[in-house]
């Protein structure tokens, strides 16, 4: 055995010191490759722009032992969410306006010797900004009709923005609405923020949530667009999940979304016609909630709620009737008018305020489950100045408490007192046309995923026949709003408002 | 060792083995969804379409030739009921130089018959000067414990007529006609035709350039349970040829 393995070793051997004798016949007349150096763009630092200025860079560009290189250059730049590229300059420097949606995108520059193909590429984040990405919109009537400004969070007031982007034309009044939503997946084309004019006897329409320039009708997104006018009343999304819903000319239209702009494939089925306020539920991502409904609305024709839960369109439900184990109220029996709907202060109970034939106001708690069990709260509200009176509302999502108007008085209404108290009053003459919280709208764990949350600020629009103000003020820790800390003056008759929050 | 070393020189001097090259040809039917027979209809079609062709994959058994051999494509007389010339035509096709797979043509025709019967058509492959091995069945590629997972029938059946027949592949493996639609009926499957104005599906409505995207699938779907809604309030359930109610799952 060890004579035959020192045979083998001594055959390798042998066959190592044949191959070592070998010619190398490899070329290695190596040549420099001449690299590109391109400075830093923007000296290393992040780019913010805003939107419609002009972006310069005149990055310095080197080749080593080269002085008269043929070169080609590509700018282009390409969104956070790896959107298609947007290309920009094909020149040595880059001179642009900078037109592209608000939002965070990468910097692309590239260098290539035209002789070599050798490549040097530069890239640098740039947020693009906008002085309209946030703040207050206002939709106001004048003689000239209707416009759209916004309030910046500044405080910086931008008039007529409307008519301005539309070519001088102006908004449908009276009684224009602004009615929007945060659709997470348009963030995949800068676009999470969708706003649309909704007017009565018109078919509502969509404008830019930046540049207020209208860009279709509202139909054009869905599949089946119902008879003419198409009206949208209320629109919103999950609080997680892609699925979008909106009530359009009453019913109930569903999206799957999963697209960067929602298509909605079709109306919820059954015989009903729905309140303009939507619903959607989440267990805060705290809880499990079993067989949890992912939407709540009331069918005013038939005064009853309708729940929905899945992932295609199909009928719409009402509630189980087995009253074994009953809630605070039958939900498939309510029989009264809608008025308001709003996010409690608790992530997974919703608030609706109800007014019978007499004019008595009620006030119903639900709960995301289809059993009688979904019923939390009923109460007959019965110390609640002029609330049978009342058209405009606003829900804090902080504390229990609903904010509500009479001519130029505001209530508090808190409902585990129930209970409300006037809490302030314009001069007379001011007539109040729009209350509306700050809001923020983008669901997370950190939000307990809810889809609106009130935040410190309430904006209350007022008009005196001449002038319509937006009055804005800081909500205490009890609800308490004092006294306008701002007031905006110089609008017409203000009939909505919509809050942008910061980007 | 001194052994081993006589046994691979007394086997390294032994005479070549000899391959003998003998032709054959088949139907490929790893590359049919639909394996042994296709139910074509014209009302599933375009109504200006009069003529259509089906190609049926080729493959070749044995060693490739360096010129074109002719696909020995035949309908089977005795258990074929459509008429050569009226209903269908087998186009002369090729097997090129040099190359192991063909397609062969078959010309389809619409005749004012088709709208009240269904026709048969069984194609058959049959020894030739170029091809004469007859190869009577096929096996899979897939295996199963080594072994071929099943052999196919040498023949292919096209089944043809312009009246509305169910799709082969409605109940395959996968098919969104199944998931969007549920069971199959003749009364569901116009009722869908008519709502969607779609007649062409594609494999399973879900592979290949004729099928539906999803977006497209989850509209029908909508549009076809918001039909039957207002069907069933006007004129009650909707009954199929088979006397159960016209339905579509919940998805």
């Amino acid at each position: 055995m060890k004579t035959y393995r020192q045979a083998i070793l001594g055959i390798s051997v042998v066959c190592l010191m044949l191959f070592s004798c070998n010619k190398d016949k490899g070329n290695y007349d190596l040549k420099p490759i001449h690299e590109i150096v391109v400075d830093q763009l923007n000296d290393g630092k992040e780019i913010e722009i805003l939107s419609g200025d002009v972006l310069k860079l005149t990055p310095g560009v080197k080749q080593e032992n080269t002085t008269n290189g043929t070169y080609k250059y590509r700018w282009y730049m390409y969104g956070d969410n790896y959107t298609p590229a947007i290309e920009l300059s094909d020149k040595k420097d880059l001179d642009i306006k900078i037109t592209a949606p608000i939002g965070g995108y990468t910097l692309m520059y590239v260098v290539t010797d035209v002789s070599t193909g050798i490549t040097s590429t530069q890239q640098r984040h740039m947020t693009i900004t906008s002085k309209y990405a946030s703040g207050l919109l206002v939709l106001d009537e004048k003689a000239s009709g209707g416009d759209i400004s916004q309030i910046s969070l500044n405080g910086d007031i931008y008039k007529d923005l409307y008519s301005a982007a539309n070519g001088g034309n102006h908004i449908t009044t009276p009684g224009s609405k602004l009615v929007g939503f945060f659709y997470k997946r348009g963030l995949d084309i800068q676009k999470p923020i969708f706003i649309f004019i909704s007017s009565p006897g018109k078919n509502t329409v969509e404008i830019d949530p930046e540049s207020y320039k209208e860009s279709g009708a509202f139909s054009s997104l869905l599949a089946t667009p119902p008879q003419s006018p198409v009206q949208l009343s209320d629109i919103t999304g999950m609080s997680s999940g892609d699925p979008v819903y909106a009530i359009v000319n009453g019913k109930l239209q569903f999206s799957t979304g999963g697209t960067s702009t929602p298509l909605f494939q079709g109306a919820l089925l059954g015989d009903y016609d729905l309140a303009p306020y939507i619903i959607t539920t989440t267990a805060g991502g705290r809880e499990n909630i079993p067989s949890q409904t992912y939407l709540i609305t009331y069918d005013q024709k038939n005064g009853r709620f309708l729940w929905f839960a899945g992932f295609n369109v199909g009928s719409f439900n009402t509630y189980s009737t087995d009253m074994t184990n009953p809630g605070a109220f039958d939900p498939n029996n309510i029989k009264k008018q809608c008025v308001f709907s709003c996010y409690s202060n608790q992530y997974a109970y919703y608030n609706w305020l109800m007014k019978d034939a007499a004019g008595k106001m009620y006030f119903y708690q639900m709960f995301p489950i289809s059993t009688q069990k979904a019923a939390s709260v009923y109460l007959e509200i019965t110390a609640a100045p002029e609330m049978s009176q009342a058209t405009i509302f606003a829900g804090s999502t902080k504390l229990p408490q609903i904010y509500y108007v009479a001519d130029n008085r505001i209530y508090l209404y808190d409902y585990k007192a129930n209970s409300a108290r006037m809490i302030y009053t314009f001069a007379a003459g001011e007539q109040i046309t729009d209350m509306k919280f700050a809001v923020g709208r983008v669901p997370a764990y950190e939000t307990e995923y809810r889809v609106l949350r009130t935040l410190d600020k309430i904006y209350i629009a007022t008009y005196n026949g001449t002038e319509g103000k937006v009055n804005e003020f800081d909500v205490s820790a009890t609800g308490d709003i004092g006294t306008p800390v701002k007031t905006y003056g110089g609008f017409g008759k203000i009939t909505s408002m919509f809050y942008k929050e910061k980007r | 060792m001194c052994l081993v070393t006589l046994v691979i020189g007394i086997t390294s001097c032994s005479k070549e083995l000899v391959y003998k090259n003998m032709p054959g040809i088949y139907i490929d039917k790893e590359k049919l969804t639909a394996r042994d027979s296709t139910a074509y209809s014209f009302a599933e079609k375009s109504a200006a379409l009069m003529l259509d062709t089906i190609y049926i994959p080729i493959k070749i058994s044995g060693e490739m030739s360096n010129t074109d051999r002719a696909v020995p494509l035949q309908a089977n007389a005795a258990r074929t009921n459509a008429i050569a010339g009226t209903h269908y035509q087998i186009l002369s096709s090729v097997v090129k130089a040099n190359e192991l797979t063909a397609r062969a043509a078959v010309l389809v025709k619409r005749t004012p018959d088709l709208k009240t019967r269904q026709l048969r058509i069984l194609l058959e492959i049959v020894p030739s000067a170029d091809f004469p091995l007859t190869i009577t069945n096929t096996k899979t590629n897939s295996t199963y414990n080594g072994e071929p997972s099943a052999s196919y029938n040498p023949g292919y059946l096209i089944k043809l007529t312009d009246q509305l027949l169910k799709p082969d592949t409605w109940d395959g493996s996968g098919s969104w006609f199944k998931y969007y639609f549920g069971a199959y009926s003749a009364v569901k499957f116009k009722f869908i035709i008519e709502v969607t104005g779609r007649t062409v599906w594609g494999d399973r409505a879900r592979y290949g350039p004729d099928a539906p995207t999803s977006a497209e699938l989850q509209i029908y779907y909508t549009k076809l349970i918001t039909a039957l809604y207002e069907y069933e309030k006007i004129n009650g359930p909707m009954i199929d040829e088979t006397g159960n109610q016209v339905t579509f799952p919940k998805l």
